[in-house]
């Protein structure tokens, strides 16, 4: 049962995090930290505070490996949606909701940006990239808005000078329609290591 | 599903995404405790939004040694606490168990019944599986199992046997002549010499709990056919181990069971 902890599992990995083994949290920082921390800078834009919350997503996984349930998805997006919610908090407190205002203003003048580019580093890139571009314009815009620029539905609304019911509507079926265009495509959901 | 389920649906996928304002991020989150299909509508869309955030960005440099300095001096090796407050009946646990998961739950303590209320719980699983070992331990005791292996002979077997006298030895005993024991030395190094322990079963394997001044903690896991399984218990704590637990797990094990235990023994 001595499986090298470069061979266990994600979820092999969790369970050995419960049982304190700090170089069981080293291997899944190793594994997952990049898109952790890739996460949080792109919320953020701050080195700084991105790190913040790498740190904070990895403690809390120490602290609480319990939270993680396998049977509901992969550890990697466990820790995603970790940092996405502590980032986005921190994105809408009241102390940098000006900072981020001006920096909106510079992303809608930067050339190029769009989601497709937010996604390049895995196998299954390509994939993933054709399920963003096979997307209706206005639920590609929307989940863009909500998840990459960290806006709840409401000010997305605002911004595409959209009915609120419209924009909520267009995040769902937009998630289910990439979910069902990443099926198709092969790739599988709630894989770990 | 009902209308009070539909209301919730369209807010699923922006709930997701974080893109919900506070109040009515507490209203889904409400909702989901007792909608596991909205619950799972939620886990399916957090996971496809992994995939729109791998950014290819390397792991910041110097962020695991400040996490690293966190986590030392060593871990606290328990993590939750209880407190006695009165008398249980024995078959309580698994009813209140079966009826409210959330719900006190009971444990014996040493020589006498009592009731335990966890007061700074992490998880409601963790609080299972001290109830179903509490538990286990009430109904085994109560028909006689624990009479078991006192006469046999139960001399370990295999190379990594304790050298010294243990200071804690444990009889654990189950259905189908399963019997097992623990033995504690004074250092905290621990061994589980088990009996013709069977195959766990494809993809399955067996979790050792030991259960320290009122905590449950995963001591490792093992195969069928196992002779002796080496496990460690923090020495300051060795004169607290109130029983073990063995249960049947999914490969690589679970962080907490919610399965009943295959034997159990208390001290």
């Amino acid at each position: 049962m001595n499986t090298p902890l470069g061979e266990t599992s994600d979820a092999g990995l969790v369970v050995a995090i419960s049982r304190y083994n700090q170089d069981a949290l080293a291997e899944a920082y190793r594994r997952h930290a990049g898109a952790v921390f890739g996460l949080a800078r792109r919320l953020l834009a701050e080195p700084a505070l991105a790190e913040e919350i790498v740190q904070e997503v990895f403690l809390r996984l120490w602290n609480d490996p319990d939270k993680f349930d396998p049977g509901r998805g992969s550890l990697r997006s466990y820790l995603l949606a970790q940092c996405h919610g502590r980032s986005v908090d921190l994105l809408r407190s009241e102390s940098s909701r000006r900072r981020r205002e001006e920096k909106n203003l510079r992303r809608t003048a930067e050339a190029g940006y769009d989601l497709e580019r937010e996604v390049w580093d895995l196998t299954v890139a390509d994939h993933v990239r054709e399920a963003i571009e096979a997307l209706p314009e206005g639920e590609r815009e929307a989940i863009r808005l909500a998840y990459l620029g960290g806006h709840t539905y409401r000010e997305v609304a605002t911004l595409l000078d959209e009915p609120e019911g419209t924009v909520k509507s267009r995040i769902r079926s937009g998630l289910k329609h990439l979910r069902g265009e990443l099926v198709a495509a092969g790739v599988s959901f709630g894989d770990d290591l | 599903m009902s209308a009070f389920h539909d209301d919730f649906s369209d807010l699923l996928g922006a709930y997701a995404l974080d893109a919900v304002d506070p109040d009515e991020r507490e209203r889904v989150e409400i909702h989901l405790r007792s909608c596991p299909w909205c619950a799972a509508e939620v886990s399916e869309h957090r996971e496809v939004a992994s995939f729109l955030s791998h950014s290819g960005t390397d792991a910041p440099e110097g962020v695991w040694d400040r996490i690293a300095a966190e986590l030392s001096p060593p871990a606290p090796p328990l993590r939750m606490t209880f407190s006695p407050v009165g008398e249980v009946d024995p078959l309580a646990s698994l009813r209140d168990q079966a009826e409210a998961p959330d719900a006190p739950v009971a444990e014996p303590a040493a020589g006498k019944g009592a009731l335990v209320v966890p007061l700074r719980p992490r998880s409601a699983r963790l609080r299972t599986l001290t109830a179903v070992l509490a538990a286990a331990a009430c109904l085994l005791a109560a028909v006689g199992f624990f009479a078991y292996g006192q006469g046999r002979d139960d001399r370990p077997t295999g190379s990594a046997l304790p050298t010294t006298s243990a200071e804690v030895q444990v009889s654990l005993t189950g259905a189908k002549d399963m019997g097992a024991q623990a033995l504690v030395d004074s250092t905290g190094k621990g061994y589980l010499v088990a009996h013709d322990l069977p195959d766990a079963g494809s993809g399955d394997l067996y979790q050792l709990w030991g259960q320290v001044d009122g905590v449950v903690l995963s001591l490792g896991t093992f195969d069928g056919g196992t002779d002796v399984v080496p496990f460690h218990v923090d020495p300051g704590q060795v004169s607290q181990v109130q029983s073990f637990a063995v249960t049947k797990e999914k490969a690589p094990g679970v962080v907490a069971s919610k399965n009943l235990p295959v034997m159990a023994g208390t001290v």
